[in-house]
């Protein structure tokens, strides 16, 4: 493979992205004409990096040539019957895609929505008057993970007291993108970790709670997106107890570790940028431009990866048939090309389509439109109360190159 | 008044409360901050409450009437049905009645909603129902204020005992002299004297709304409970008002308001007066008539909506979408008749004679295929 030019990092590291985005690997990146190549091991494995805004789009919304379904969505190579045992709408092309997204699109629709604002005030008011009592927290703890898992089960039927357990879950299966060792046998797993998603035995355990709670919908449907996928029907066939199962992970960690990525970020982002939020005051006109501020440096996945399904051509670079090809998010949010001067936080930024919902197509995020209510709200709220943020120790990042999460944030109220 | 954030949340003072009927009561709302945020009349406020089994429960109540000083709402007590008299009394209402004294404080968000009066200069019906009057009223108050559009207040309840705020209207017709009022009475009582108290009873019926109203481009405004609703606009259909000069909002559960086969040609017949093209500069036009030619039913479009997609939602149909941001095709649908416009330029525009609903906006009356 002579003509590939193999990229400087490794970007299969996930400790690359121990103190947050990488910027300088990235810039350099979209500086590199064509696609850049990383190398996984020494058969021959590895993948393509998409890092410029219009590329990404391009691949997003090409899902016939830049598959799903074809491969895994993340880096690391898994066997077919992996594949199968773990898919979800995420792992498909259309129409499977489409088919299963339409049992939960009414869900996610602005006319149903907008029915959590008030919770979301409410929930958010008291978590911000405890921390405003204790004169600061870790927010992580303390808001962020709460609120958006709190959403997320409110709307599948989850009831209260399981939220802490979900949140457990979903962190240990984020911890399996991280390539250290988990207990295969934790939460009662019996499963082969690869045949896993996130190759984590917490899949096992979000599998379980799926179950059980389907049944129990089942026998006795409420007004819940739970009773609704295990009583609906795609094309006269009800969901496989399997699919269900998968779903419902896929919902629980979308609709939870993401937001709060975010709901993270726009602290971060309010500690080093008082006076852009400042301007919020007098102008809460702003706030929805400043939401989109937040989710661009956010960034909370930081890539999906596609597998070609034949040979063509990107950005100059010729891609064979079969080969990955990752999109990362988190360098298109910061393109020269897209955005004027793409690391300044501007709360007036003028309208700038970005990729941090994904790059377009059908893949877009469901949840676009309840992650920006929830930080709406979260960051009206804030304001209310005119808090300030001072960050007290180092974030703590996710030791992950999938997600952007961040694991600890301590902050005091000045 | 001021510029409000409309989501956020406002401290309220109680600063009175006027018994207006049997069972309803006016409440006097101050915010405890700086002035009463800016309303469109017709919109709403949004209170929450928690019961006693910890379930929040939220109801949105209209302005009746406001200043820069407070706002006022007009509630109803819901007590149980008659013949159910062991279901619970509507727990918000008999918060307000019940518990809600002068100088209490009260949290709300808004002022919020779709159905406003809308500026033109065309004259105005307002029809209303029971206590659906309440959003009728704050309209009444501002085209008193304006003085330049002839207004006809319409309203029907059950009789004298439940009739809230006539002596309001009657005492507006002194200053404003373009204003009319009609009162229907479904069952009066012998106290109740026809001919000031009210001018007919039964229902309003499709005859007394055409001896009451001479031939003229009027916009109807609605509000009250379903088969209320369902009637008027009946009655409108069948006297060939535009679906576009007729504005609604249900008091309790929303449903459509469906077109029933047999009168759809009606609403087709042209209205016999001026045309949206002579529109005084500065005035709206009519809202453009989105028909969804494959459920049957067409509805003004609502200029709120950022577009067809959500506006589709909020009729209850579930066109398909992924990306909601032009960028998939999931949303494509063709377009039977009428044009669209995209506010936000898709990636990709679809071929001739299909619209990504979920970015476009009608250009005109549409008929699309769902």
């Amino acid at each position: 493979m002579p003509d590939r030019q193999i990229f400087t990092a490794d970007l299969n590291d996930a400790g690359l992205f121990d103190a947050g985005i990488p910027q300088d690997v990235f810039s350099g990146m979209r500086a590199t004409r064509g696609l850049v190549w990383t190398p996984i091991g020494a058969a021959g494995d590895g993948f393509w990096s998409v890092g410029r805004f219009a590329d990404i789009v391009a691949v997003s919304r090409d899902p016939e040539t830049f598959s799903s379904a074809a491969g895994h969505i993340q880096i690391y190579s898994i066997d077919d019957d992996a594949l199968q045992a773990r898919a979800s709408m995420i792992d498909m092309d259309p129409p499977d895609h489409s088919r299963l997204r339409r049992l939960v699109n009414p869900g996610f629709i602005p006319k149903n929505i907008r029915d959590y604002v008030p919770i979301v005030r409410d929930r958010v008011s008291l978590l911000l008057d405890d921390i405003i009592e204790q004169g600061g927290a870790d927010w992580v703890t303390a808001l962020a993970k709460p609120i958006p898992i709190g959403i997320i089960c409110d709307m599948l039927g989850v009831p209260e007291e399981d939220h802490d357990y979900m949140i457990e879950l979903t962190d240990y299966l984020v911890a399996g993108t991280s390539a250290r060792p988990l207990d295969p046998t934790a939460y009662g797993n019996t499963t082969p970790l690869r045949l896993l998603p996130f190759n984590s035995p917490a899949a096992h355990g979000l599998t379980e709670y799926a179950r059980a709670l389907g049944e129990k919908r089942r026998a006795d449907p409420r007004d819940d997106m739970v009773s609704k996928l295990v009583t609906a029907e795609i094309d006269g066939q009800r969901m496989s107890d399997e699919e269900y199962c998968n779903f419902f992970r896929l919902l629980i960690f979308a609709g939870n570790e993401t937001t709060r990525s975010a709901m993270s970020n726009l602290v971060i982002q309010m500690a080093r940028f008082p006076e852009q939020f400042a301007r919020l005051k007098q102008q809460p006109e702003l706030i929805p431009s400043a939401v989109e501020e937040v989710v661009r440096f956010a960034s909370p996945i930081l890539y999906f990866r596609r597998t070609a399904t034949r040979d063509t051509v990107l950005s100059g670079t010729q891609i064979k048939k079969g080969e990955k090809v990752v999109m990362w998010y988190c360098s298109g949010n910061f393109d020269e090309q897209q955005f004027e001067n793409p690391q300044q936080f501007r709360v007036d930024r003028p309208k700038t389509v970005h990729v941090g919902y994904g790059g377009g197509g059908v893949h877009t995020c469901l949840g676009s439109g309840l992650a920006r209510l929830e930080l709406k709200v979260l960051l009206e709220e804030i304001l209310k109360r005119d808090m300030q943020f001072t960050i007290t120790e180092t974030p703590e990042y996710v030791h992950s190159n999938f997600v952007n999460g961040i694991e600890h944030l301590h902050v005091k109220l000045s | 008044m001021q510029n409000h954030n409309k989501a956020a949340l406002i401290d309220f003072l109680v600063t009175k409360i006027v018994c207006e009927s049997e069972n309803i009561r006016s409440f006097y709302l101050r915010p405890v901050r700086g002035e009463c945020p800016e309303y469109t009349p017709g919109e709403y406020l949004v209170f929450e409450l928690t019961d006693s089994n910890g379930k929040k429960i939220k109801r949105e109540y209209s302005i009746s009437n406001g200043s820069k000083q407070q706002l006022r709402i007009t509630i109803k007590r819901e007590d149980p049905p008659l013949q159910s008299p062991d279901l619970p009394a509507g727990v918000m209402s008999e918060y307000f009645h019940q518990q809600l004294q002068v100088g209490d404080s009260l949290i709300a968000y808004g002022p919020v909603g779709k159905f406003k009066l809308q500026s033109s200069a065309r004259p105005v019906v307002l029809l209303g129902g029971g206590v659906g009057q309440t959003p009728l009223l704050a309209m009444a108050h501002a085209l008193a204020e304006q003085g330049t559009r002839a207004t006809t207040f319409i309203h029907a309840c059950e009789n004298g005992a439940v009739h809230a705020l006539g002596a309001e209207i009657t005492a507006l017709k002194q200053s404003f002299k373009l204003l009319r009022s009609y009162v229907c009475y479904a069952n009066p009582r012998s106290c109740d004297r026809l001919g000031s108290d009210y001018q007919s009873s039964g229902f309003i019926s499709k005859e007394i709304l055409q001896s009451l109203l001479v031939l003229d481009d009027y916009e109807f405004y609605l509000c009250g409970p379903g088969p209320f609703m369902q009637a008027m606009y009946n009655h409108l259909q069948q006297l060939g008002v535009d679906d576009g000069r007729i504005f609604y909002e249900f008091f309790g559960p929303a449903t459509l308001l469906k077109k029933a086969a047999a009168t759809v040609e009606a609403v087709k017949l042209p209205v016999p007066t001026t045309a949206a093209d002579d529109s005084q500069p500065g005035t709206d036009s009519a809202s453009p008539l989105i028909t969804f030619s494959r459920s049957g039913f067409a509805v003004p479009w609502d200029p709120e909506f950022e577009n067809l997609l959500e506006f589709a939602e909020e009729q209850d149909l579930m066109p398909d979408f992924s990306c909601r941001a032009g960028t998939c095709d999931t949303c494509k649908t063709k377009i039977l008749q009428g044009q669209v416009s995209y506010p936000d330029e898709p990636m990709a525009l679809p071929e001739e004679g299909y619209a990504l609903i979920c970015c476009a906006i009608p250009k005109g009356s549409i008929s699309i295929d769902l």
